[in-house]
Formats: structure tokens, sequence, C-alpha cells
């Protein structure tokens, strides 16, 4: 499912431009990926989407800022991923009240059953990165927990909790 | 017990719903432009940086630092009642981060020598050429600058000529060299651009 992930001839000049100083070569590469980044960082938020805007303006700032060393190795979006989701952990280390925003992990009853993205939206911050990093952005269990510096057993013990909690609010 | 099972049937039904979610969402339209903001910020920070560095009277108080510590430092090495001090200068100079461990020898330098000399000339033809394009008070600047350097260089080789097995001298010395070498380049930097 990690699908149009990969760079292409058009992305790398535009890269290439942008890293010697082109702003308007990185409007280009934003528009051409932003789209993709929103939809991780809107998941990874919890469907807020103050919350995901501000760490998507925050992963291009970084993209910007760390362009000279993307040397290609990977995919640009693969690259920007991983921004994204640094950007994410940091966040929430910094930022405590989002624990308060989070439902205690047992607690399917508040899990309402309206439509998937709401239900993944309601998941415990744990198993809803989990659950987007594998299920929907297509990453394996190993390369998860690296980036999360977890566990490669507490990702998946994540995601079995992810795929209980939304089975049991999309059955109601 | 509690039942921690997952029916497959219904695994695979959550799994097909996941497949069809977009991998692909707009952000508000606005998004780009706080984006744009923040990194012209960053660029313009980045540019002051730069031009406190060309910064001429930077250069001027940059190679004073360097040759009154150098001169600290050649004073120190050579005044053998200063032994302990001048030690710690060692130590400070062997831990100094340096991409070129520079030579060890005296004899090993003066191979080297000849080359920073090569640079001199070069840069100063190079300069001489183009310092149309510099203000008078950076020519200034520099003929000051360099005019200190060259003392400090005149003072490390009187002191080698006293002592040639030193090799906090002779490390001083390419180092003096390399920030005249350092100090011309920039300055050709600034006039060509």
């Amino acid at each position: 499912m990690q699908a149009n992930w990969s760079g292409d001839e058009s992305t790398r000049a535009l890269i290439s431009r942008a890293q010697n100083g082109d702003v308007d070569a990185f409007e280009l590469i934003y528009n051409e990926h932003s789209g993709r980044v929103y939809a991780l960082c809107l998941r990874l938020m919890g469907g807020e989407q103050t919350a995901a805007t501000e760490l998507m303006q925050d992963v291009f700032v970084r993209a910007w800022k760390n362009l000279g060393k993307f040397r290609g190795e990977s995919a640009f979006s693969s690259w920007l991923h991983r921004l994204a989701v640094n950007a994410m952990l940091e966040n929430a280390r910094s930022d405590k009240r989002r624990v308060a925003r989070v439902l205690p992990m047992e607690d399917t009853s508040q899990i309402g059953a309206i439509d998937l993205e709401r239900a993944i939206a309601r998941l415990p911050e744990g198993a809803r990165t989990a659950f987007v990093l594998h299920d929907i952005e297509g990453f394996q269990h190993q390369e998860i927990a690296a980036q999360l510096g977890i566990a490669v057993g507490t990702v998946k013990a994540q995601l079995h909790r992810a795929h209980k909690l939304l089975i049991q609010a999309l059955d109601r | 017990m509690k039942d921690d099972t997952i029916d497959e049937a219904k695994l695979r039904d959550l799994m097909n719903e996941v497949s069809a979610l977009p991998t692909s969402i707009e952000p508000p339209v606005d998004a780009w432009a706080k984006i744009r903001a923040e990194i012209v910020k960053t660029d313009q920070s980045d540019l002051t940086r730069i031009r406190f560095w060309q910064n001429p009277v930077f250069l001027a108080a940059a190679a004073l630092l360097l040759v009154a510590g150098s001169s600290a430092v050649t004073a120190i090495a050579i005044n053998r009642r200063g032994a302990s001090v001048a030690r710690e200068a060692e130590r400070q100079i062997a831990a100094a981060p340096d991409t070129n461990t520079g030579p060890a020898s005296l004899a090993q330098f003066t191979v080297v020598e000849s080359d920073y000399l090569r640079a001199v000339n070069d840069l100063s033809a190079t300069l001489e050429s183009e310092q149309d394009s510099l203000s008078p008070e950076t020519i200034t600047k520099l003929r000051a600058s360099i005019k200190i350097i060259d003392a400090a260089i005149l003072e490390a080789r009187n002191a080698l000529a006293a002592d040639p097995a030193n090799k906090t001298l002779i490390q001083m010395l390419a180092k003096s060299y390399e920030q005249k070498v350092d100090l011309l380049k920039r300055t050709t930097e600034m006039a060509r651009s």
C-alpha cells in the first residue's frame, strides 16, 4: 500500500532546485506531496485539523531546513514521512495537553461506530500510530519500531489492540 | 479470562475498508503561506549570519583574536618557566578539531610552506585585480589583518629558529598560514559576490 512514495525525475529536479534555495520549486514539491503528508498528519493527530495543519507545516519547514541533508538514498516521500513521524513524536513529548484528548486504552464504550476515519481518530494514541503507519501507510513492524523507538512486540501488541477496538467500534 | 482473539472475517472486512481510505487529503488552502513565510524568515536569518562572517570588521577582529591567541601560545611555548601553562596550551591545540593534522616537523612544514606561499601569492594577485569592487574600508581592514598575521608568522618563524623541534610552534605557524589563506579566500569571494 506504500505506492506513490517513490521519487521521479521531475521531483528530483525540483529537489535539486530547492536545495539551491529556490522557494518556488519547493512550493511545487509542497503541491505534489502536501495531500499525502496532510493525510498522514491528520490521522496521526486523531483527526484534529488544526493540529494536523500545524504538524504538516512543521514537517515542510523542517524539510526546507534539512533539504541539504537529503541525498536521495530513500524516496523523498519516505523522507518526508519520517520527518512527520519525528515531528509528531516531538510534539507529543512537549505537548502534555494531548494526553487529555486520548481515550484510555480499554475504554471501548466511548468509541462510536460512525465511520472508520472517526473510529481511527478515537483510538488510543499508541494503537492509532501503529495502525496508521502499518495498515494505512504500509510500513513494516520493524520500521515502525525503529521510528518510534519501541520494541517490535509492542508495535504488534498496539496493532492488535487497534484492530480489536476498531472491529468493536464498527460492529455497533 | 478475557478473550483476546480477533475474528478473521471481521479483520478482513476492516482491512478492506482501510484499503478504500483516501491516501491523500487536501490541506487547508492557506497552509502554504505560513510555510513560505517561515522559510523566507529562515533564509533571511541565514543571510544575516553569512554577512556577519563576511563583515570586514569581523574578519579583522577574528584575525586579531587568532594572532593574540597565537602570540600568547608562542610566548608560553618559548618560555620554559611557563612549562605547565604551555602543556595546557599544547593539550588544547591537540584536542582541537583539526581536519588537517599538520606537519610534524620543521622539515615537513618547509614542504607545506611553499604551498601556502603559492596560494597566498595567487590569491593576492586575484585580489589585487578585483579590489575595485571592495570598499576602501574593507581594503584597509584586510591590509591591517594581513599585517597582523604576517607579524605572527614572523614571530613564530623566529621562535622556531631557536627551537626547531617545537611541534606547538610548527602547528601554530601552519595555522597562521591557514588563517592568511582563508582570509584572502573570503575577501576574494566577497569581491566577486
